[in-house]
């Protein structure tokens, strides 16, 4: 029994010496490694891998003594890795935020203000609008990485095959959402009439996220909150509101124009890119990804308002963030990368890697090849004129994740009056608990 | 000529009885061995104990902490005048009734039609094998790609034999029968391996006299192996149905819960409600009762188990 229990002991002071061993070695490789290079953890936005390599060899070029360490999540996993990341005791250092969740993030403490550690004159170069975004109780808390604006794309082939009008191609010339669905009825062909149509009229790229689905509701002068960000009931669930959701709804159910259940931007893209839609209400950078789909030839004509309505057109960006608890001899460097990440140079490349619009005037500036096209030209022009932020909340995450379930509800039939009923009813609930 | 026999040294005459006395010191331990042999016990589990505890016991403790958030039940009378929880419960009940007694049925066929030797049924055991060996998130996002309502694989071949074209996964009533499906598809070939090491425990003599009297493969299977397998199917039943209510990939990769709420099981609501709603105490609530509900099932099976032997007895 004795020899048992020593062996069980040798097995066990084995094991822990060798779980231990590796440890050592790390915290000494970290010591040595401290000495020569701070390193930075940064969580940012799943963009393709070889286009982030290609927007950071400047800066690790330039800087030697910071390493970064990018940890890219894809869009769909980001928020809530983020919020894990961000509740835990080790957050990371710098990250991305996306516009609206600034003041959440904020609201919870989890980002350096940042007003003491940036110049005024350092934000000229940006839109106010942009800046105006990145702040939250006027506190500067983030800075702006990219903006944003959608359109609506067509494939030229598809019009000129079935001999229908090209939509207007210049800034601000816009057709109404009503046109739109009568394009999109004149151009969903089944030919083989197995009921599944082989071009669909219409896709939206984000197909149940407010983002893009909210300027639907705003042409028709509705707000999904209260001017002072407090309640959605009678705002959410106004009957203008309600109007455009049903219009939204009826795309996929009663006029059967677009097909339900394609959630994922990706595939949206992929689906518009390969021919089997007429149209797609889609970002700006779609004027870069859709290109890379061989021999497609697509135009964008400016985002659709509704009759009577207003024109509205989506807008607001990724910021970067800084982590309220970053290690004091981090913040250099955090800052450092932080001031690169905007600066217009990063700016204009990752707009000709990957056809973000940039949040500074300069950056288009320095592109004037890429940003002479008649497309952004439409979309600029409406990121001055008819761009609409999205609600400031603390509650944002919570306020989005409810309405983008009312509006996947709608998507796949349900009674849009009931749908947004519900929407509000959650919505206040969880605007309540920030009061 | 034979030696004589040599007289036996008194040592080796001693053996046996000092083998008998270790023996009854083992089966009866004295006081101090009983000490070092726990000690012993103890060492050898420590490090499972300390792992379980540490990433188990602990973060369970936490979740049922946090539920009672300063030790108010408001969490639970929430959820249970929450519809959307409410609904919730349901989908997972019903996925479970779907999955878990077609996993059952489809592991066993299989294992009865595969049990025995040759190489094609190696084979084919292998082929069934290998599904549960895939990651699940493969295994979904796979399955996503063949359900495409639009685009899929799956409506390609209806259209081409002429069948109607479906929805699957983009519809309300489909798209929970549809992970159910991939549930059986994953799982019933790992389920197959309890059941045919259940059969190897049959003995052969049951069959044999079974044959003598002129009983069919199927009587066989009916009459002998499926009775005697009782247990092994009280377990497998149990613990697949604990695995089903535990679902969360499948849902998480391909439907997100939708389409109308129809695939929002309970664990896909707990990680909605932390990590999209930031509400920490309601899903703490719903993982502490579906926790509760998993400790239950378990207990279940023990007795299910215990019952299988207590009739083996008798």
């Amino acid at each position: 029994m004795k020899r048992v229990l020593s062996v069980a002991l040798t097995l066990l002071i084995l094991t822990a010496v060798t779980t231990a061993l590796p440890a050592v070695g790390a915290g000494v490789g970290a010591a040595a490694s401290a000495a020569a290079a701070t390193r930075l953890e940064v969580v940012w936005m799943g963009w393709p891998k070889d286009l982030l390599d290609e927007q950071l060899a400047p800066f690790l070029q330039a800087n030697p003594d910071i390493e970064l360490d990018i940890q890219a999540v894809p869009f769909n996993q980001l928020f809530q890795t983020l919020e894990v990341r961000l509740a835990s005791s080790q957050p990371p250092d710098v990250f991305i935020v996306d516009g609206p969740l600034t003041a959440s993030y904020a609201h919870r403490g989890y980002l350096m203000p940042l007003d003491s550690l940036i110049y005024e004159e350092e934000l000229a170069e940006f839109f106010p609008a942009s800046v105006e975004a990145c702040k939250y109780r006027g506190v500067l808390y983030a800075l702006p990485y990219t903006s944003s604006a959608a359109g609506l794309y067509f494939n030229i082939d598809i019009f000129n095959e079935y001999g229908v009008e090209l939509p207007p191609q210049k800034p601000g010339d816009r057709i109404t959402w009503e046109h739109v669905l009568e394009l999109a009825r004149r151009l969903t062909v089944d030919s083989n009439g197995d009921g599944q149509p082989e071009v669909w009229g219409l896709l939206i790229e984000q197909s149940d996220r407010p983002y893009q689905l909210l300027p639907l509701a705003e042409s028709l002068g509705a707000r999904p909150l209260s001017p002072d960000g407090s309640t959605s009931e009678g705002f959410v669930n106004s009957e203008a509101f309600i109007k455009a959701a049903r219009f939204y709804g009826d795309l996929f159910n009663a006029e059967k124009v677009s097909p339900v259940g394609i959630l994922d931007a990706p595939v949206v893209r992929e689906y518009f890119g390969s021919g089997k839609a007429a149209m797609m209400l889609g970002a700006e950078w779609n004027i870069s990804r859709l290109a890379e789909f061989e021999g497609f030839n697509f135009g964008l004509s400016a985002h659709p308002a509704f009759e009577g309505g207003r024109a509205v057109t989506p807008t607001g960006g990724w910021h970067v963030g800084i982590s309220s608890r970053i290690p004091s001899d981090k913040l250099d460097a955090a800052l450092h990368f932080a001031r690169y990440m905007t600066s217009r140079e990063a700016s204009a490349a990752w707009a000709r890697l990957f056809g973000n619009a940039p949040a500074r005037r300069d950056a288009y500036e320095a592109l004037p090849d890429l940003f002479s096209n008649y497309m952004w030209e439409v979309l600029l022009y409406d990121m001055e004129h008819t761009a609409s932020p999205r609600p400031v909340t603390p509650a944002y995450l919570e306020f989005e994740a409810r309405l983008k379930d009312a509006f996947n509800a709608i998507q796949f039939g349900a009674d849009p009056t009931e749908a947004l009923n519900e929407a509000a009813r959650l919505i206040d609930r969880e605007l309540a608990r920030y009061r | 000529m034979s030696r004589p026999p040599t007289p036996a040294q008194p040592s080796a005459r001693l053996a046996p009885i000092q083998r008998q006395a270790r023996l009854r010191e083992r089966l009866h331990p004295t006081h101090r061995n009983l000490r070092s042999e726990l000690l012993a016990t103890a060492a050898f589990l420590a490090p499972a104990l300390a792992l379980l505890a540490a990433f188990r016991l602990y973060p369970a403790a936490v979740s049922v902490a946090q539920s009672l958030q300063g030790g108010s039940l408001q969490a639970y009378r929430e959820l249970f005048a929450d519809t959307t929880f409410l609904k919730s419960v349901r989908v997972t009940l019903a996925y479970a009734a779907m999955a878990s007694p077609a996993t059952v049925a489809v592991s066993l066929l299989l294992a009865l039609v595969l049990q025995g030797s040759g190489r094609v049924r190696s084979l084919v055991r292998t082929a069934c094998f290998l599904p549960s060996t895939v990651s699940m998130s493969v295994v979904a996002v796979t399955w996503g790609m063949i359900l495409d309502p639009h685009f899929g694989l799956a409506n390609s071949v209806l259209s081409a034999v002429g069948l109607p074209r479906q929805l699957f996964l983009a519809s309300p009533v489909q798209a929970l029968q549809c992970l159910a499906a991939l549930s059986v598809w994953r799982n019933a070939g790992y389920w197959m391996m309890f059941f045919l090491s259940g059969m190897e425990a049959v003995p052969k003599s049951v069959y044999e006299a079974a044959q003598l009297d002129g009983a069919s493969p199927l009587q066989c299977a009916v009459t002998i192996t499926v009775p005697l397998l009782a247990p092994t199917l009280g377990f497998v039943l149990v613990s697949n149905t604990v695995v089903n209510c535990l679902a969360f990939a499948p849902v998480f990769i391909l439907t997100r819960g939708g389409p109308l709420g129809s695939t929002n099981v309970l664990m896909y609501e707990a990680y909605k409600s932390a990590f999209t709603y930031l509400d920490m105490p309601r899903s703490s609530a719903i993982s502490t009762l579906v926790l509760a509900a998993v400790f239950a099932l378990s207990f279940l099976e023990l007795k299910l188990i215990q019952a299988g032997f207590g009739g083996d007895r008798q």
